[in-house]
């Protein structure tokens, strides 16, 4: 198990590498002068050279880089252009209201998911089969900024039981949760439709109820921990791709998340802490993905021996 | 053995339903300014916030702009994006793909390692870099989903390649001295075609998604123009006045991805009957 | 006394299916003493699996169902008792086990607690009182370091040492029936014998009665006391092991015999039935062997014998001896037909 879990991490270092490279250049790959692009057109030629100076610009690429790589372990992700104060400190600042609402979706989406899939499955080619369904098709292919409106409209502007925007009290976070969470809900719960149907099929179904088992152990113990594997990868794969869903949901209800704050950043040419964002959200997908990896293998023995 | 493919795709209900929105938002993209009421730009303040009539059939938005003409418009600029972006992704997507999969080794390695790391950055995170790279509008919306959507095609190429690569016909072909290129024009991508047609049907959904969230967020195309994206952003102000200028983009785009995604499960049943459960 | 511990009266299991209604089970009798081993011998699509089934109540239902007939399990019957009724009774006094023993293992459970769930649903039994037993059960089967094994995943043992445990789970609450459906098929040869001589041993120790059901006669020859032959859903055969062997009555199990390797002749193939078992929904009018019989007759075509008694413990279903006796009794003369 151990040798697993170090392949996998030795696996995964080649690939962060590679995001640092790519988050590191996306500032020489700006088109024109990226100091010039930052201080705007109007600019004098000695504010130029200030924000150049201040990005590093001058100095030899690879003395960039390494610097760029070596501040970033340090957890030093340089300053905003905007606001002057460290890239790191805003992005903490702003994390764990992101961390909440992608964690919350998380949650949503895997029991929703879960139990829409199991009634579907139980109740396979009947109503409620179609049902739950036509659902998850619908909930995968709403664009969550389009979802996210219309459960405002509806429940904020009509029936006035949810505020609309911001996030100061735990009731701001339901609608976010929601809206992040349900494309995934459908996807997984599909998934695990399909996963306990095949699961249902297998010999040792049959020889779980051979053994006089209840049918309530069948489903939610034997059935259930076989059907979970797959949906188990789904759901942290899901999750990483929820962090980077919470830029749009967050803009939709003016959550002042790291999202929010990547795409104000962009907007304004805050290039420091649009590389800082970037890194963070990708890091975390990434690392996220290699402990789903790892968890998979404590699930599943014959991942692990073979 | 085409006519299967078509009479398996024909038996899917769903599949073909999806297929006839899709010709429909077509046919409203190429022919939209023969059939919409109004210009989609004409600002006329005096007739602002209007509701469903029979001038407006799904109302007006702030300026007095009417909000079906400017679907009917917007059709034109999402669905252009979404074929356009998915065509260039596809040629690079696929040259990328044989190139790793034909020559294999370092190059393999190497361009394989690259879309690893693309791959990295989840959903329109990508998309939001590339934009922050290039700055917004129409083309860089249009690069930014493009380059979305390369690695996916890179992979399925890839794998489809490495398989055929060592079967019997294409080692006659070079045993008869046929030069890489035609050997891979001719022959390998042609026989890789029915996963890529799939991945490209299910992509066109996708590309929508990707650039219209780019446009909501204000970094892809920006208003006046009616991006379905960028209407539902100018919506989001309007929700409380006129929910329409919101909800009418918002059906559009989750009908038109809808039905890229069942005529792609269609297409897959259909080409690969095989692959079916 | 040789009170019957299970006794199958007319036992009917059908399938209705988009194609039409496959007769799996057609209406079949039996009876199993106690301590008893029963061999129900055929080919595959014979029925012999769903009639195990059908006794275990799992028959997947749709599209299956027992339409008629009775099962009677010392004094109930089977098909009248309650769903919580029968899951006492699963597992408890009527075991089962299976073909494959990598797939009839949960993948994801180690094998103690495959086991020990047994005990804790059937017997009430605490966690420790259960893994005691199931290291007991598990000695008993002939695994070596039960402590250790309890703690494995089903992959990460062999075929032969599965079915063991596969035993074990069946054994466990040291059930009145244990039903064997072709336990060492799916095993290698030398590891057959042992699975089959395993189960002779506990079957004289926990005094269980079995029904061990296989397509291979030479699998029963040694354990069973009575054999069952069956064809498209019918008993074709009746009869104790020993006559079943020296004098086969029915051409089918002629057929069966013959297909059987025997070490003091030399074979150059093993001579085979020709043809397959009718898919049960176009099993022809007449008897369901008949289109493969070779000493098919004109009434064989148009209508199906009824299973008569020859002897005491011997019953056949064939044209061949209702011929010879109603022949016997009404006409003296015609001895060609």
């Amino acid at each position: 198990m151990l040798r697993f879990i170090i392949n996998r991490i030795f696996q995964v270092i080649p690939v962060l590498l590679g995001i640092t490279i790519l988050v590191f250049s996306m500032l020489h790959l700006i088109p024109g002068d990226p100091a010039r692009t930052m201080v705007g057109i109007e600019a004098s030629a000695e504010q130029i050279e200030q924000a150049r100076e201040e990005l590093g610009l001058n100095r030899p690429l690879h003395e960039q880089f390494f610097s760029f790589v070596g501040n970033a372990i340090k957890g030093d992700l340089g300053e905003s252009i905007r606001t002057s104060l460290p890239v790191t400190e805003e992005i903490l600042n702003r994390l764990p209201i992101t961390i909440n609402i992608a964690i919350g979706a998380t949650i949503f989406a895997t029991f929703f998911g879960m139990l829409f899939g199991i009634i579907a499955a139980i109740n396979h080619n009947k109503f409620g089969d179609g049902l739950t369904m036509v659902i998850s098709l619908l909930s995968v292919s709403t664009p969550s900024y389009f979802l996210g409106l219309l459960l405002m409209l509806v429940f904020s502007l009509h029936l006035g039981w949810l505020p609309t925007i911001g996030i100061s009290t735990p009731i701001h976070y339901i609608l976010p949760i929601v809206t992040l969470g349900a494309q995934a809900m459908g996807l997984i719960a599909r998934m695990t439709r399909s996963g306990m149907l095949d699961v249902l099929r297998q010999d040792y179904i049959r020889t779980a109820r051979a053994k006089g088992l209840p049918e309530r152990v069948v489903i939610y113990i034997h059935a259930f921990k076989n059907a979970l594997i797959p949906v188990v990868t789904v759901v942290g794969l899901r999750f990483g791709g929820l962090l980077a869903g919470t830029v749009l949901v967050e803009s939709v209800f003016a959550v002042p998340g790291i999202g929010r704050f990547m795409v104000e950043a962009v907007l304004i040419r805050d290039y420091p802490v649009v590389q800082g964002t970037v890194l963070v959200v990708a890091v975390s997908f990434v690392l996220i993905n290699l402990l789903v990896d790892i968890i998979y293998g404590l699930l599943d023995p014959r991942v692990r021996y073979t | 053995m085409d006519q299967q493919v078509i009479k398996r795709f024909l038996k899917r209900k769903v599949s073909v339903f999806g297929g006839l929105i899709i010709i429909m938002f077509i046919l409203t993209a190429i022919f939209g300014p023969l059939v919409a009421p109004y210009d989609p730009l004409q600002q006329n303040l005096a007739n602002s916030y209007k509701g469903i009539s029979s001038d407006h059939l799904l109302g007006t938005d702030n300026l007095g702009r009417d909000t079906l003409s400017r679907l009917i418009y917007g059709a034109r600029i999402s669905l252009g994006i979404s074929l356009a972006s998915i065509g260039l992704a596809l040629i690079i997507g696929v040259s990328l793909g044989v190139t790793a999969g034909y020559y294999g080794g370092r190059v393999d390695n190497l361009i394989m390692r690259f879309v690893d790391i693309l791959l990295a950055f989840p959903g329109i995170l990508l998309a939001i870099a590339i934009v922050a790279i290039l700055g917004n509008g129409l083309v860089n919306t249009m690069i930014a989903v493009a380059i979305f959507s390369v690695p996916d095609f890179a992979r399925i190429v890839r794998s489809s390649v490495i398989s055929l690569k060592e079967t019997e016909f294409i080692e006659a072909c070079r045993a008869a001295g046929a030069s890489d290129i035609r050997i891979i024009t001719k022959h390998i991508i042609p026989n890789s075609l029915s996963p890529l047609i799939v991945q490209a049907t299910l992509m066109l959904g996708t590309a929508i998604l990707i650039a219209s969230g780019l446009s909501f967020l204000g970094l892809g195309v920006q208003p006046p123009n009616p991006e379905w994206g960028a209407m539902l952003s100018q919506g989001r102000e309007l929700l409380r006045s006129s929910p329409l200028v919101a909800i009418a983009p918002g059906a559009a785009i989750t009908f038109v991805v809808l039905s890229f995604s069942l005529v792609g499960d269609g297409l897959r049943d259909a080409l690969d009957p095989k692959l079916k459960n | 006394m040789t009170k019957e511990l299970l006794e199958i009266k007319n036992l009917k299991t059908y399938f209705f299916t988009d194609e039409g209604t496959v007769r799996a089970v057609d209406g079949v009798d039996l009876e199993l003493n106690k301590g008893e081993t029963l061999g129900i011998v055929g080919e595959s699509g014979s029925g012999k699996s769903m009639m195990s089934l059908s006794i275990m109540g799992l028959i997947p239902n749709p599209p299956g169902k027992i339409v008629d007939g009775q099962i009677n399990f010392k004094d109930k019957n089977l098909c009248k008792i309650s769903k919580s009724e029968y899951r006492r009774i699963r597992g408890n006094e009527i075991s089962m086990i299976f073909q494959e023993p990598m797939t009839s293992l949960n993948p994801v459970f180690t094998i103690g607690k495959q086991i020990m769930e047994v005990y804790k649903h059937h017997q009430g039994l605490s966690k420790a009182e259960a893994k005691e037993k199931t290291i007991e059960m598990l000695k008993l089967v002939g695994i070596s370091m039960p402590e250790r094994r309890i703690h494995e995943y089903p992959n990460q043992l062999s075929g032969g040492m599965r079915q063991r445990v596969m035993i074990a789970m069946a054994l466990a609450c040291n059930p009145e029936l244990l039903i064997a459906d072709e336990p060492t098929t799916a095993l290698d040869v030398t590891i057959q014998a042992q699975i089959l001589k395993l189960m002779d041993d506990l079957k004289h120790k926990l005094n269980t009665s079995i029904i061990l059901i296989t397509h291979n006669l030479g699998v029963v020859a040694q354990t069973a006391d009575k054999i069952i032959v069956m064809y498209a859903g019918k008993v074709m055969e009746y009869s104790d092991t020993k006559s079943i062997f020296k004098n086969p009555k029915h051409p089918y199990t002629e057929g069966l015999l013959d297909s059987i390797p025997k070490i003091d002749k030399p074979v150059d193939r093993l001579s085979a039935i020709p043809g397959t078992v009718p898919s049960s929904n176009d099993f022809p009018t007449g008897c369901s062997f008949y289109p493969r019989c070779k000493y098919a007759m004109e009434i064989c075509k148009e209508k199906g014998p009824d299973l008569i008694k020859l002897e005491d413990d011997v019953q056949v279903r064939c044209w061949k001896y209702i011929e010879e006796k109603t022949f016997v009794s009404k006409d003296h003369h015609s001895e060609k037909v």
